[in-house]
Order: structure tokens, then C-alpha cells, then sequence
């Protein structure tokens, strides 16, 4: 109780609450802004945390961090450019319930229930985090295939649209990220001779062409018939219309929340996978199951509630064992080391003080969100209210900066461009988009842990199914696929006959 | 049908260069497992979707346009808008970020139809607030112009 005591003395001091603030103010606009990310919030912030403590130090990374997920949501919701990959999941939700007026209601679920899983994922991290990290150790590759595949499936069956269709954006995905040199055999691969690709398809570039300036290029082509305007806010507010959801989606809260930290809990899975397997348990068990991709909140509230709740669980492997889940945990690692905290068991009997601070510091992080999130949605409304004929060449600015801003070269805005094109001719012919970005995101994973698993079983099939954690993972995957076809196959039968 | 069979040939497509990708040393596995892995996943989807649109009775496939392309002036629009971002990319380096960005900002507006007295202040003020924020907040190296270097 005493360590406790003293980590909160450590905490709340006015120095590293303003530190708080200001990070959260920053973590906002970075991630507020299609192309930039939170890692790269992270990074800009390492220098700065030189001249800090410990506490503040990773105060500064971690609500930084936390803020810049949750804004990814905003041009998400508003003009259908996710931030991030995780918020791709439920894009289509969020941006029909802008169209529909409630672009409120959309934030501020996902700022509420980001909030939740946040708190929840913590709760997790200080309370379970040595058990549930020995558990994680125990994934092998067999394990990680099988959730890839598990992840990827959720991308296919949730996306609106034929289920085949679903299935090409996925292979597109797939195949950009067999591009580079990070393979097993270290080959070039499509690269063309080109130096820069060698290095693969960054998943950012290719995210800002596939869904904003697919979305210019869309605004461009219809200018003489543009989309209707967009129906004044309706609703309760940003906070009221939450308390109505929590009570409807209790159970989609919680169990959002903890498949979310069990996931981020896994070095390298993280909130990606999390929020589409989130989603697409939402669906399954939905009673409205019609209305998802339509603008129901549902899905939103649960994938909404993973998405936070794993970025809180990829501190546990890397609390416990000094293990980064992401290249987020693996700065903050490094943070550490510089401050003279190793992160690994022993930090628990070493610096115990100093770790509660910090799990102090991921609570703070999280309620903060919320009155620094109610700003930023109200201010970002306004966005709603600028003509598309004037707000599409400011985003398309926007656009080419962040794309150059990942590595600092023009060849990110060439991506941007390719994958712009490919974006458009995909929402054309009626082709999500989503799981092309989830299979780029995953491929590489997908890639790795087959090979290393078809070596590892000297090419027998049956090694995927003979651990039980990855035996449940492969039969609730095949059962995910078998399952719509026996249901199509019973029914048309029942006709015939 | 179209679909199905653009597929099909990209499978084959896959399938023929990942012929050029190696295997590790003593194993059956490689560079070219995932390329080969894909191919077979698209030639099975694709002969799915032929067979499918055949048992259907689907027409042998003609490319539609789409109906914006009926509208006047729309092809010209895109494809001045893929133009504008070649051009970024070629010229931001030579001449600098803000020439560009205000010339793209504004083409774009035009090609919007927003009038030419909106356009011009909203392009120039859009570029110096983005370049402001990217270049001096987040110290991004955003292409330098001679003459305009006071601003970074």
C-alpha cells in the first residue's frame, strides 16, 4: 500500500499532469491527421523525454500514444480515412452515421469506449499482467498462424458485399505485402530494381491512397453531383448518447474489452487484429445483425472497446518480460533503459514505485481522453460544414505530407498515388476496401509463422492442430468458413426438397 | 465473369514469376511459398466466380463505363488531379514544397469549381499553415524553395 502511495505522490505533481495535458494536446493533432501515426507521435517525443524523469518521460509517450489511436477515429468518422488500421474495422459504421447526422454519437462512442477498454486493459495490466504474459509466451508460431488466418477471415466475412469480393481485397493486401526484401529467403521480391521497395510497401502510404485519395478522386469525378449534405447533428450529445449505449451493450463492452487485452497481450498481434475480431464477434452474435456497415453503433462500441484495451495489453509482455509487442512498446522499452528502469521481472522488486506510476499514468492517460477527446470532436465538426469542392484539395495536401513524412521521401507520395488509383477502380467495382489494408498489415506475420511452422513440422499439416491452444484457434477458423457454406447447403436442400 | 477472369490471369501472372524466387537450403520452402500459396487461392476464386456467372448465364464480359463518365468533363478532371500529384512528385524537390503545394491547391480548387478570388487565398494560407505544422512542429524535411526558406 505504501508503493502505491508513493507512486501516486509521483504522479500527481503539477509538473508531470501539465506534461499529461500537453502530451494528449499533441497525441490529438498528430493523430487527428490522415498519415500520421502514433508511433511517429512516439518517436517525436523521444528526444523531448530526455530531459525529463522517469514518470513524466513516459507519461509524455504514453498519453501521447493512447491520444493519437483514439483521434485516428476522427477522419475516420468524418470523411471516411482512417487513421489507423484497427479504426479501418468499423470505418463504415462511423462515416454512415455521419451521413446520417450522428457523427456525434459515432465519436463519441468511439471516445467513450476507447476509454473503457483503455481503463480495462490496465486494470488487467496491474492486477493479472505476470499470468497473462506467461500464457502469451506460450504462443508459438502455430498459434500466431492460426490468428492471423482467424483475424483476416473476420476482415472477409465482416466487410460489406459478396463474401468473393471481400476475398480479392484481401488477396490485394496479401500480395503488396509479399513486395520487398523481408522474406525467408531475403530475395527481392517484385521490387523491379527498385532500391526503395526493397523495403516492402509501407502499410501508411498505401492506407491515405487506398481510402483518402480514393475518396479525392471520387469527389473529383462527381463534382457536378455531389453527395447530399450531410443532415444537421442529431442526437443527445457526445457523453449522453453513450450512457444509453453502455446500458444497451453491456456485454459487447466487456467482452470487447477482454478479447481485446488478451490479444494486445500477445507480442506482435496487437490492436489490429484485435478490433476485427472484435467486430466480427459483434456481428455474429448481433440481434441487428442486418444493420452492421449500415451506421449501427454496435459493432463500434465493441471493436471500439478491443482497439484501446490491446493497446493497454501490449504493455504487459513488455512490462513482464521486457518483451515489445510493437514498435510503440519497444521506444518506450528504450525509454526505460536510458532512465535506468529494466523493464523484466525484477522491475517489479527493484522500482516498484516507479512501475505503479506508471500504471497510474496509463488510468490518468485514459480519463483524460475523454474531456480533451469532447473537445477535439466538437472542434473537428466543423470539418462537416467546409464544401467538399474546398475541403478535398486541402486533404489531398494533407495527403501527399503525411505520405511523405513516414520515411521522408517522395516515394511515399509515388505509393500513395498507385494505391490511390487501385483504391478507386476497387470502390468502383464494388470491392472493400479493409481487409486489402488488414492483409498488408498481416501478410508479413501470415508469411513467417506458415514458414516457420511447415519447417518446424517438417511439412505435416496435422502440427497445426496438435498443440490445443492452436488446435481451438484452427477449428473455430474453419468452423468460421464452414459454417455460412453448410448453412447455404441446408437451406437449399430444404427448398428442393 | 470479368472479375473472375482478370483473377485467373493474375494467378497465372503470380504463379509464372514466383518461378524466379528461391527456396532456404534444404528446405522445401521460400521466397516464392507465399506468391505460389496466393496464386492457387486466386485461380481457385477466380474459376469460381467464371463458373458461377456461366451457370448464372452471364453475357461474355464487355467493359461498362462507369456512369461519371457520361458526365462532360469529368475523365478530363481525374485525370488532371493524377497530373497534379506526378507533378508534386517530379518538381516539390527541384523548386520547393510551398510553389507546389500552392499551385496543386489551387489547380484542384479550380478543377472544383471554386472561384479563382476563394481559391488563391485559401490555397496559399492551407499550404503555410500545413507547412508550418510539418516542418517546423514535427521537424518534417519538407522540400525546401530558395527563395521562401525564411519560412522553415
Amino acid at each position: 500500500m505504501s508503493v502505491m502511495i508513493e507512486a501516486l505522490g509521483l504522479v500527481f505533481q503539477p509538473y508531470v499532469l501539465i506534461v499529461i495535458v500537453a502530451s494528449a494536446a499533441f497525441g490529438m493533432f498528430v493523430g487527428s491527421i490522415p498519415g500520421l501515426t502514433a508511433t511517429m507521435a512516439t518517436a517525436l517525443l523521444v528526444p523531448i523525454t530526455f530531459f525529463m524523469d522517469p514518470v513524466p518521460a513516459i507519461a509524455a509517450i504514453v498519453t501521447a500514444t493512447g491520444m493519437a489511436i483514439f483521434a485516428g477515429d476522427i477522419p475516420g468518422a468524418l470523411l471516411r480515412m482512417p487513421g489507423t488500421p484497427a479504426s479501418a474495422a468499423y470505418v463504415e459504421d462511423a462515416y454512415a452515421m455521419t451521413r446520417k447526422g450522428r457523427s456525434q454519437e459515432a465519436l463519441g462512442a468511439a471516445l467513450v469506449f476507447s476509454a473503457i477498454g483503455g481503463i480495462f486493459g490496465t486494470i488487467v495490466l496491474m492486477t493479472a499482467s505476470p499470468v497473462l504474459a506467461e500464457v502469451a509466451l506460450k504462443f508459438s508460431s502455430f498459434e500466431y498462424f492460426w490468428l492471423v488466418v482467424l483475424g483476416l477471415s473476420c476482415a472477409i466475412f465482416v466487410s460489406p458485399g459478396a463474401v468473393s469480393k471481400g476475398l480479392i481485397a484481401l488477396l490485394i493486401g496479401l500480395f503488396a505485402a509479399t513486395v520487398g526484401i523481408d522474406n525467408p529467403a531475403g530475395q527481392p521480391r517484385y521490387t523491379f530494381g527498385n532500391v526503395e521497395l526493397l523495403a516492402g510497401v509501407q502499410f501508411i502510404p498505401a492506407m491515405i491512397g487506398l481510402f483518402a485519395v480514393s475518396e479525392v478522386l471520387r469527389a473529383v469525378v462527381n463534382r457536378d453531383t455531389p453527395r447530399p449534405p450531410i443532415p444537421k447533428n442529431r442526437g443527445g450529445g457526445i457523453f449522453r448518447d453513450q450512457w444509453r449505449n453502455l446500458c444497451r451493450y453491456p456485454v459487447q463492452v466487456l467482452r470487447g474489452s477482454a478479447f481485446g487485452t488478451a490479444i494486445g497481450a500477445l507480442p506482435g498481434a496487437g490492436a489490429d487484429i484485435a478490433a476485427w475480431i472484435s467486430y466480427a464477434i459483434s456481428k455474429r452474435f448481433s440481434r441487428e445483425k442486418e444493420k452492421f456497415g449500415t451506421g449501427h453503433v454496435e459493432g463500434l462500441v465493441e471493436a471500439g472497446a478491443s482497439n484501446n484495451a490491446a493497446v493497454s495489453g501490449a504493455w504487459i509482455p513488455a512490462l513482464v518480460f521486457g518483451i515489445p509487442g510493437d514498435s510503440i512498446t519497444a521506444i518506450v522499452i528504450g525509454v526505460l533503459y536510458i532512465k535506468g528502469i529494466n523493464p523484466g521481472p525484477t522491475v517489479f522488486i527493484n522500482d516498484p514505485q516507479l512501475i505503479y506510476a506508471v500504471f497510474v499514468v496509463f488510468l490518468l492517460a485514459n480519463i483524460i481522453m475523454l474531456p480533451l477527446g469532447w473537445v477535439a470532436i466538437k472542434a473537428a465538426g466543423t470539418v462537416l460544414s467546409v464544401p467538399s469542392k474546398v475541403l478535398m484539395p486541402i486533404i489531398l495536401l494533407f495527403c501527399i505530407v503525411g505520405s511523405f513524412a513516414i520515411n521522408n521521401t517522395p516515394f511515399g507520395v509515388v505509393l500513395m498515388l498507385i494505391f490511390g488509383v487501385l483504391g478507386f477502380l476497387m470502390d468502383e467495382n464494388d470491392i472493400p476496401i479493409a481487409p486489402a489494408i488488414l492483409g498488408l498489415v498481416l501478410g508479413p506475420m501470415l508469411e513467417q509463422n506458415f514458414i516457420t511452422s511447415m519447417i518446424k513440422a517438417d511439412g505435416s499439416f496435422l502440427a497445426f492442430f496438435e498443440r490445443p491452444i492452436a488446435a481451438g484457434l484452427g477449428l473455430f477458423t474453419i468452423a468460421i468458413w464452414c459454417i455460412p457454406l453448410i448453412v447455404w447447403a441446408v437451406t437449399r436442400m430444404r427448398r428442393t426438397a | 465473369m470479368l472479375l473472375g477472369l482478370l483473377l485467373v490471369a493474375a494467378a497465372i501472372g503470380i504463379w509464372i514469376s514466383a518461378q524466379n524466387f528461391s527456396r532456404l537450403p534444404n528446405q522445401s520452402y521460400g521466397s516464392e511459398t507465399m506468391p505460389l500459396a496466393l496464386s492457387g487461392v486466386a485461380l481457385l476464386l477466380g474459376l469460381f466466380m467464371i463458373v458461377r456467372s456461366v451457370i448464372a448465364g452471364a453475357a461474355i464480359p464487355r467493359a461498362t463505363l462507369p456512369a461519371w463518365a457520361e458526365t462532360p468533363g469529368a475523365l478530363v478532371a481525374l485525370l488532371v488531379t493524377l497530373a497534379l500529384i506526378v507533378g508534386y512528385i517530379v518538381l516539390a524537390g527541384r523548386i520547393g514544397f510551398v510553389p507546389v503545394a500552392i499551385a496543386l491547391v489551387l489547380i484542384l480548387m479550380l478543377v472544383m469549381q471554386v472561384r479563382w478570388y476563394l481559391a488563391l487565398p485559401l490555397a496559399i494560407v492551407a499550404t503555410i499553415v500545413v507547412q508550418q505544422a510539418f516542418a517546423r512542429l514535427l521537424l518534417v524535411p519538407l522540400p525546401r524553395s530558395g527563395f521562401l526558406s525564411f519560412l522553415w
